[in-house]
């Protein structure tokens, strides 16, 4: 009789086969891992979510915020479940936004060529209805199920540009040439000021996604990450009362993919 | 009476990154580090992969002929701030960036502050020491010391003699450089031992050992109290926002549900019933009774 337990262990084996295979097919990509910790009880899940891409070899980048306690015991725990990962500390300045754009400098700094760049943070939105299951849906894309998926995608089409959970891939309100959403009026000030283009108003609420790492790399090298982070509001900024410049810059980050010709897959 | 706060030994980045790149050589990770920075902007990538790996803590230091131009500092900067940014860099007394300054030589200070403030960092302090090699004497500047040895012999197997002076205003950080020219690290940490045995034997006769040790802990923890008692006020914001905002997005929901299914007429509904039965979601018995609950929690 077939218990439940081998059947488990078959199903992971098949991932990792086709894993192999895509690898087989073409060359292993390259992939860096950008991770923004604000919360003191998020180091101790972080490996075992992280565990499925080990397999990548990537480049493990993390900032943890300065206000976060406890960092001394965070820095082990990171240290010892990835011994080549580095982290930084950087201040509560535009929330997870701010973090990864002093994450992408530093990717940049560091000189990493990388294929794709992988954006996460521990997310909770306690103020939030949803709050619960808002992270646990967004981490979906890395899930050892999803992953090769998610690079099979990437390979297979080439004007792929982001890959996503499909539930939070959404359409920021747009009407009679004008934003009509709470962070309208920024949004435009943006787009005119860094001349970007988007192809549609699709974004990935939630910022955690896979991107390919070349219009990325494009729009950041002429804009400095830091010079935009500078922009960013103090403290944990909620646009459900009014817009943010950190809340369009949610938007911008996915703009600056899909306005050089890409598209969002969701997944 | 001294009192003696964490001291850093300086040491040139060129030869970090160049050991690194050649032997991987390791410091004793006891001795915290004081980073010179003079290296080219084209090794830092190395140079940040390097402080991002060694467990030493470090400070950056700066000096005014290697960052003379407002040019060579815009490119800098953003460098500067990733270095600082390195998890092993000390701040537990606020990010001191201490600042070498050679007669006549213009300190941009100012512009490095500026651009660290708007990065969210507040409590940045630039002590500007005089760096001479013949120096002698203690200079204090912004609460911190910085102070040159003088070592006789320095070799990896002989002991060489110190002769410095003894801090005598407290400060929070201690910044010492040797004269002799260092170009090994394993030369680098004998030297580095080898003074701080002696220092610290001149420190007994004044103030324990460690009674400076729990001082400097005793900063570390005050910090960490502080980070809690922060979280914990951020937490009962979460609590009071939520309110709010759950409220808000309560009633979203409820009146999308009142817009797209209670203004529908009782007959339309009583058809989507039967569908229900139909596609298997709802018995049909339950279509005659009163009290049937329609969703369960």
């Amino acid at each position: 009789m077939i218990g439940t337990r081998p059947l488990y262990v078959n199903i992971s084996c098949l991932y990792y086969l086709e894993t192999l295979l895509i690898f087989a097919v073409t060359k292993k990509p390259s992939i860096a891992i950008l991770y923004h910790i604000f919360y003191e009880d998020s180091c101790a899940s972080i490996p075992g979510e992280l565990q499925a891409l080990s397999v990548y070899e990537p480049v493990f980048l993390f900032n943890i915020c300065s206000q976060t306690p406890d960092k001394r015991s965070m820095y082990k725990m990171l240290r010892e479940a990835f011994p080549d990962c580095i982290i930084i500390t950087t201040s509560n300045k535009g929330k997870d936004i701010g973090a990864k754009l002093a994450l992408i400098q530093l990717l940049f700094e560091l000189d990493i060529e990388a294929t794709y760049l992988l954006f996460l943070h521990d997310k909770k939105s306690l103020q939030a209805l949803k709050h619960r299951t808002w992270k646990n849906d967004l981490l979906k894309i890395i899930l050892s199920e999803n992953v090769p998926t998610i690079l099979k995608f990437f390979i297979e089409n080439k004007n792929c540009g982001m890959v996503a959970t499909r539930e939070y891939i959404i359409e920021e309100p747009f009407d009679e040439n004008h934003f009509t959403g709470i962070n309208g009026p920024v949004l435009e000030e943006i787009l005119r000021q860094y001349s970007i283009k988007p192809a549609n108003t699709a974004f990935v609420a939630g910022t955690m996604f896979w991107a390919k790492a070349d219009p990325i790399k494009k729009f950041f090298t002429r804009y400095n990450p830091l010079a935009i982070r500078k922009q960013l509001e103090n403290g944990n900024v909620i646009d459900n009362f009014s817009g943010t410049i950190t809340h369009s810059w949610e938007r911008m980050l996915s703009w600056i993919v899909t306005g050089n010709g890409f598209y969002i897959q969701g997944i | 009476m001294s009192l003696t706060s964490k001291q850093y030994y300086s040491i040139s980045s060129t030869l970090l990154v160049k050991q690194h790149e050649a032997t991987r050589t390791v410091i004793n990770e006891k001795i915290n580090l004081n980073i010179l920075l003079d290296s080219p902007l084209s090794s830092m990538p190395c140079l940040i992969t390097k402080l991002g790996s060694i467990k030493n803590k470090y400070i950056i230091s700066l000096c005014s002929t290697h960052i003379s131009s407002a040019h060579s500092l815009d490119e800098w900067l953003p460098k500067l701030f990733i270095l600082t940014s390195l998890h092993q860099f000390s701040n537990e007394n606020g990010l001191i960036l201490p600042f070498f300054s050679t007669a006549g030589a213009a300190v941009k200070s100012e512009q490095i502050k500026e651009y660290f403030t708007d990065q969210g960092v507040d409590d940045m302090k630039m002590p500007v020491f005089n760096y001479t090699k013949d120096g002698t004497d203690i200079q204090y500047a912004e609460d911190c010391s910085f102070a040159i040895y003088h070592p006789e012999k320095v070799t990896g197997t002989a002991s060489p003699r110190t002769n410095g002076p003894v801090v005598s205003r407290p400060v929070v950080l201690s910044v010492i450089a040797f004269t002799a020219d260092i170009t090994d690290l394993n030369v680098f940490s004998s030297v580095v031992s080898a003074y701080y045995a002696e220092e610290k034997s001149r420190l007994l006769e004044i103030t324990p050992d460690n009674l400076s040790e729990n001082y400097i802990e005793k900063a570390m923890f005050e910090q960490e109290k502080e980070l809690w008692k922060k979280r914990a006020l951020l937490y009962q914001h979460f609590l009071r926002i939520s309110k709010s905002v759950q409220e808000k997005e309560y009633y979203e929901v409820l009146n999308w549900y009142q817009q797209e299914y209670e203004v529908l007429p009782l007959w339309f509904k009583r058809i989507g019933h039967i569908v229900k039965v139909i596609m298997g979601k709802r018995s049909f018995k339950s279509l005659f009774k009163k009290n049937f609950k329609k969703f369960k929690v």
